[in-house]
């Protein structure tokens, strides 16, 4: 057989079209489901409306901030018209009091929300990635030190935590970063701890000693045989601590430990438009990014799901 | 006479139970205080039932498992003495193969990976063609090179896994069951295999079984274990021929083809 003949058989064979294939299956199988699709139409439509925020409001004719008094009812500030104001000019109505556009502010709300969101659930599962998989590896003390360091912080109420961080950061730091960096800081160790336990039993199995015995040194075998199938379990997690990241931000910002005042964000249209329901003067102003955060934690919490279920990460392999 | 290319004195091995804090936990003894050695070219059967630790021993030899005391040396070294690049650099001559195929190939990487890991581990590359030339001396076609383990049948995985063990050309290969995991009609077929390999290279080997017939027939020398301990070593045939430790007759005696007529 020349190395052509080989070559060519290989071809036929599998890599590189049956790694394609393999690869379109589990896309295929994604998109099948029609949970998956959904819930990934639910994150991307407000994540392209929140990347191209300034496109979308200049295409609208408006700006977050110009205040339109105009539009508003003088006793009381409620907007003038239906649903909130909504108009030609202003898709989403105007903000009561201000007369800010709403479509405006919901836009770049987005953008803040989730990009804050996005940080801190790629700085938290990397770390969990990088830690578990040693804590598999090389288990013993390690492994006991890194899960007695998890328990403790199970025990740790961060919610309050966070908050309490949040309400005493000096105005000359910026909010958006502490944000990341305290929720990633709380937000890696169920994935750790999920990540490591599956790291370790990755490493008792067979062709993981075998690899071993062929002297194969420690980075190999953690980058050859156990990466490839810690892989889909990672990018599952990821998926499912984006939504509780979105809501969490977003819960901050209601609580007024949020943003800055002057930067929109979900939560803030959200606590601003509190007193707006209770007096029932203008519903419009809580439902529409209301509606635009649950598009959001329900859709990744779906297409999370369905990822799960197409990678299908408890019984990876065992056909 | 050369040295032999195993030699296990005393070695003991000890698992702590899980937990083990205070007195009274002395943990399993799996192998308690044995001495044997595998001349080089020798095929060296180790019997006995499960759990008396011949698999545990086994691993001893490579350094894949560290003696709770005693010595081994293998290929003319003190494993206790190498470093971690030494034993690494040990387990080049020392190779392995295991009981089931298709759990000890990665299920996510082709052959042709696998392949390659082994040499990646000591910094080498190889070609195609070498690839392909290693695969075939041992029965799967240069085919086989893309395939993903669940693509081919038990016996042809095991091939894969014996071109894996002589990829660096090992003087010393274990074998720990080889052949357990595989259907009867190839049993013999890797057998045959092992065997050509121990007389055409001359490369010796640690075969770890529980079958007393597979043993006699392709090992030079038989021990036999018993929780923990040698009860019993000497030549295959004198061994099959008439057993002393009423262990080893217990596995003569459970050999089928022991009733046959000659």
């Amino acid at each position: 057989m020349s190395i052509a003949e080989i070559q060519q058989a290989e071809g036929r064979g599998t890599p590189a079209l049956g790694r394609f294939l393999r690869k379109r299956s589990v896309l295929g199988r994604f998109f099948r489901k029609r949970s998956g699709v959904a819930g990934l139409a639910m994150l991307v439509v407000p994540l392209v409306a929140g990347l191209c925020a300034p496109l979308l409001v200049r295409i609208e004719g408006q700006d977050p901030s110009t205040l339109h008094t105009d539009l508003l009812n003088p006793d009381g500030g409620r907007p003038l018209g239906a649903f909130g104001g909504v108009s030609a000019d202003h898709w989403l109505g105007v903000v009561p009091v201000t007369g800010v556009d709403l479509f405006a502010q919901i836009v770049y709300g987005i953008r803040s929300s989730l990009f804050i969101a996005f940080g801190a659930s790629i700085l938290s599962i990397a770390f969990a990635a990088v830690l578990g998989t040693a804590t598999g590896y090389f288990g013993g003390w390690l492994n006991a030190v890194a899960g007695r360091v998890i328990d403790f912080m199970f025990g740790f109420p961060g919610l309050m935590f966070v908050i309490a961080i949040m309400a005493i950061v000096p105005p000359e730091m910026p909010r958006g970063l502490v944000l990341v960096l305290v929720l990633a800081f709380f937000g890696w160790t169920v994935p750790a701890r999920i990540i490591g336990a599956q790291a370790g039993a990755i490493n008792a199995r067979a062709f993981v000693e075998a690899a071993r015995a062929t002297g194969a040194p420690p980075w190999q075998i953690i980058r050859r045989e156990m990466l490839p199938h810690l892989f889909g379990l990672v990018v599952v997690l990821f998926a499912m601590s984006l939504p509780g990241n979105v809501s969490v931000v977003a819960g901050l910002s209601f609580l007024g430990v949020g943003l800055r005042g002057d930067v929109p964000d979900l939560g803030k249209l959200l606590s601003d438009s509190l007193p707006w329901i209770y007096s029932g003067a203008d519903v419009w102003y809580m439902l529409f990014p209301g509606a635009v955060v649950f598009l959001i934690v329900f859709g990744a919490t779906l297409a999370g799901d369905a990822l799960r279920d197409v990678l299908d990460v408890r019984t990876e392999d065992a056909a | 006479m050369s040295e032999p290319i195993l030699e296990m004195t005393d070695v003991s091995k000890r698992y702590r139970a899980a937990g083990g804090f205070g007195r009274g936990r002395k943990g399993f003894l799996a192998v308690d205080g044995v001495s044997l050695h595998v001349e080089r070219g020798e095929a060296l059967g180790l019997v006995g039932e499960s759990g008396s630790g011949k698999s545990t021993l086994a691993r001893m030899a490579n350094g894949l498992v560290v003696p709770t005391s005693g010595t081994v040396r293998t290929d003319g070294q003190d494993i206790a003495r190498l470093s971690r690049r030494g034993l690494r650099r040990l387990r080049r001559n020392v190779a392995m193969v295991f009981q089931d195929p298709l759990a000890s190939l990665n299920p996510r990487q082709t052959v042709r990976q696998t392949l390659e890991n082994v040499f990646r581990a000591h910094g080498e590359t190889t070609s195609t063609a070498e690839l392909a030339a290693l695969l075939e001396s041992v029965g799967p076609g240069a085919d086989y090179l893309g395939r993903y383990p669940h693509e081919a049948s038990g016996g042809q995985l095991q091939r894969v896994a014996v071109a894996r063990a002589l990829a660096l050309k090992p003087a010393l290969i274990i074998a720990d069951e080889p052949t357990s995991a595989l259907d009867v009609s190839v049993r013999a077929q890797i057998l045959n295999l092992l065997a050509d390999l121990q007389r055409d290279q001359g490369i010796s080997f640690l075969h770890v079984s529980h079958d007393l017939a597979v043993i006699r027939l392709y090992s030079d020398r038989v021990a036999v274990m018993q929780r923990g301990r040698i009860v019993e070593t000497g030549p295959s045939d004198e061994i099959f021929r008439s057993p002393q430790h009423p262990c080893t007759r217990a596995l003569v005696e459970a050999t089928p083809e022991a009733e046959l007529p000659a």
